[in-house]
C-alpha cells in the first residue's frame, strides 16, 4: 500500500504553507506602509537595488547601441563635419568682416565730426611714410589738382598733425609737428601764454614760453593763429615742465602730441 | 674646374665674370624701385627706435660690389632719388649719399671679388653707416638743425645693425639660389674658343 503523503511530500507541504505565511506577512507588512502612506523597507530594498540594475544595463544597452549607431553613422558624420566645417568658416569670415567694421566705425565717425567743425576741409588719406624714417614726413593722396597748398595746415578728429611743405599734382607731403624742423605758435589754453611748439623728433616741446606763467602738467596746448592754422586746435597737453636754467627769461615743457602719430590714417587739409 | 662659390678672389678675371653674370641694369632699378616703395609703405610699421632697415642700401651695396662703380653709382643714384622723392625736405641727400656709398662699394670691388656672405654682411653694414655719415653731413651743409648729432648717431648705429640683420637672410638666400660655378664654366669654355 502507497501512502498518500511521503516524507517529502510533508516537506514540501511545510515549505508550500511556510512560504504562504511569508507571503502573507510581507503582503500584511506592505498593506500597512501602504495604507501609512510610506514605502516599505521591503519594497525600498527591492527598487534600490533594481535602480541600480537599470543603470548598469542601461548603460550597457546604451553603450553598445552608441557604438553601434556611431558604427553604422560614420558615413554621415563626415558629411555633417564638412558641413560644419563649412559653417564654421563662413562664421569666423562673418565675425573677421563685422570685427573689421566695428574697428573702422570709430574712425569714420571722428571723420565725419572733423569734417562738421571744419567745412571747407579736404579730406585726405596717409599713403606714405618717410622710407628712411629720418624725417617725420607722411605723404597723403591729395596735391595741387585738389586745391592744397604749401603750408595748409593738416589736423585730424584729434588735434594737429603738421603742415604741407611740398605740393605736388596728385600728392603732397606733411611735416608732422614732431619734425625738429616744426614750428607751430601754441598758446596754452588755460592762461593764453604764447611759446612755440618745436619737434623733438618723438614729441614736441614748447618753448619761448614766459617766466611768469605757471604751467602745470595737464594743461592743454593749442593753436595760435598763424599761417598754417586758425587758432584754438589742440596740439597736445603738457607732460613735463623743464626746470628754468638760471637767469633764464623763458620757459619750456614737454607736450605729449594729441594726435597718435603711429596710426595716422583720414586727414583733412585746411587751406588758409 | 668650378670655382667654389664662397671665395675671396683677386683676379681680375672672377671680377669679370660675377659683373658679366649680374642682374641687368632694368631689373636692378626695378628692385631698387620696389624696395624705396616698401620702405614708404610697409616698413614704417617695423621701426625699432626711430630706425627702420634700408632695403634700398641693402640693393644698392650688393648690386655695386657686384658691378662696379659706373653701373653701380647709376643704381645709387636712383635708388636714392627714389627715396628724395618719396620723403620730401631732404632736397637731393639721399641721392648723394647714396651715389657715393655706390661708388665706394664699386671702387671696392676693382680690388678683389668675394662672394663670402660674411664679406657682403660686412660690405652692408659698413655702407649703412657710411651712408648715414654723409648723409647727415649733406643735410648740415644744406642748414638741418644739428642739435641731435648724438641721436642720428645712435639711430645710424641701430638702422646699421638693424639693416644688417635683415640683410643677412637675403645674402644667404642669394647665396644658395646663384649658379655660379656653371655660368663659369661656360665662360671659360667659351674665352677658350
Amino acid at each position: 500500500m502507497v501512502p498518500i503523503f511521503t516524507y517529502r511530500d510533508e516537506r514540501k507541504l511545510f515549505a508550500l504553507i511556510a512560504t504562504i505565511i511569508v507571503a502573507s506577512l510581507i503582503a500584511l507588512v506592505q498593506l500597512e506602509y501602504a495604507r501609512d502612506g510610506k514605502t516599505s523597507p521591503l519594497s525600498l530594498a527591492v527598487t534600490t537595488l533594481s535602480a541600480y540594475l537599470e543603470i548598469a544595463l542601461s548603460a550597457v544597452s546604451g553603450g553598445v547601441q552608441h557604438a553601434a549607431d556611431s558604427t553604422a553613422s560614420v558615413p554621415s558624420l563626415y558629411g555633417e563635419n564638412q558641413r560644419l566645417r563649412g559653417e564654421n568658416a563662413r562664421l569666423r569670415t562673418e565675425n573677421d568682416a563685422l570685427g573689421e567694421q566695428l574697428a573702422i566705425t570709430p574712425s569714420e565717425d571722428a571723420r565725419r565730426r572733423v569734417l562738421e567743425r571744419f567745412a571747407n576741409g579736404i579730406p585726405a588719406t596717409v599713403i606714405g611714410y618717410d622710407p628712411e624714417n629720418v624725417m617725420r614726413v607722411v605723404t597723403i593722396d591729395r596735391g595741387a589738382n585738389a586745391r592744397v597748398n604749401r603750408d595748409d595746415g593738416v589736423i585730424n578728429d584729434d588735434g594737429v598733425v603738421g603742415r604741407v611743405v611740398e605740393v605736388d599734382p596728385l600728392t603732397s607731403k606733411v611735416l608732422l609737428i614732431t619734425d625738429v624742423t616744426s614750428k607751430l605758435p601754441s598758446v596754452v589754453q588755460r592762461g593764453r601764454w604764447w611759446g612755440i611748439a618745436n619737434g623733438t623728433m618723438t614729441r614736441v616741446k614748447l618753448q619761448y614760453v614766459s617766466q611768469d606763467a605757471p604751467l602745470k602738467v595737464g594743461d592743454r596746448v593749442v593753436t595760435g593763429e598763424g599761417r598754417s592754422f586758425h587758432a584754438g586746435i589742440l596740439v597736445g597737453t603738457i607732460s613735463r615742465i623743464e626746470p628754468m636754467p638760471a637767469g633764464g627769461l623763458d620757459q619750456s615743457a614737454i607736450i605729449e602730441p594729441a594726435v597718435s602719430f603711429g596710426r595716422l590714417d583720414h586727414v583733412l587739409v585746411l587751406p588758409k | 674646374m668650378a670655382a667654389s662659390t664662397t671665395s675671396l678672389s683677386f683676379r681680375s678675371n672672377d671680377r669679370e665674370i660675377a659683373a658679366a653674370s649680374a642682374p641687368s641694369i632694368a631689373l636692378a632699378v626695378g628692385v631698387v624701385a620696389l624696395a624705396a616703395i616698401l620702405q614708404a609703405t610697409l616698413l614704417h610699421v617695423a621701426v625699432i627706435r626711430n630706425a627702420t632697415p634700408s632695403l634700398v642700401l641693402i640693393v644698392v651695396v650688393l648690386y655695386a660690389l657686384r658691378v662696379g662703380a659706373e653701373r653701380g653709382l647709376l643704381i645709387g643714384a636712383l635708388g636714392g632719388l627714389f627715396e628724395d622723392a618719396l620723403t620730401g625736405g631732404t632736397g637731393g641727400s639721399w641721392t648723394l649719399a647714396t651715389a657715393l656709398v655706390a661708388i665706394v662699394a664699386g671702387a671696392m670691388s676693382r680690388f678683389f671679388f668675394s662672394d663670402a656672405p660674411q664679406a657682403l654682411i660686412i660690405a652692408v653694414a659698413l655702407g649703412s653707416l657710411l651712408r648715414s655719415a654723409f648723409f647727415w653731413s649733406i643735410m648740415s651743409l644744406g642748414g638741418y638743425p644739428s642739435g641731435l648729432a648724438a641721436t642720428h648717431l645712435h639711430t645710424a648705429i641701430l638702422q646699421a645693425l638693424y639693416t644688417t640683420l635683415v640683410a643677412i637672410p637675403i645674402i644667404l638666400f642669394l647665396a644658395r639660389s646663384k649658379e655660379r660655378p656653371v655660368r663659369r664654366i661656360k665662360l671659360r669654355d667659351f674665352r677658350s674658343t
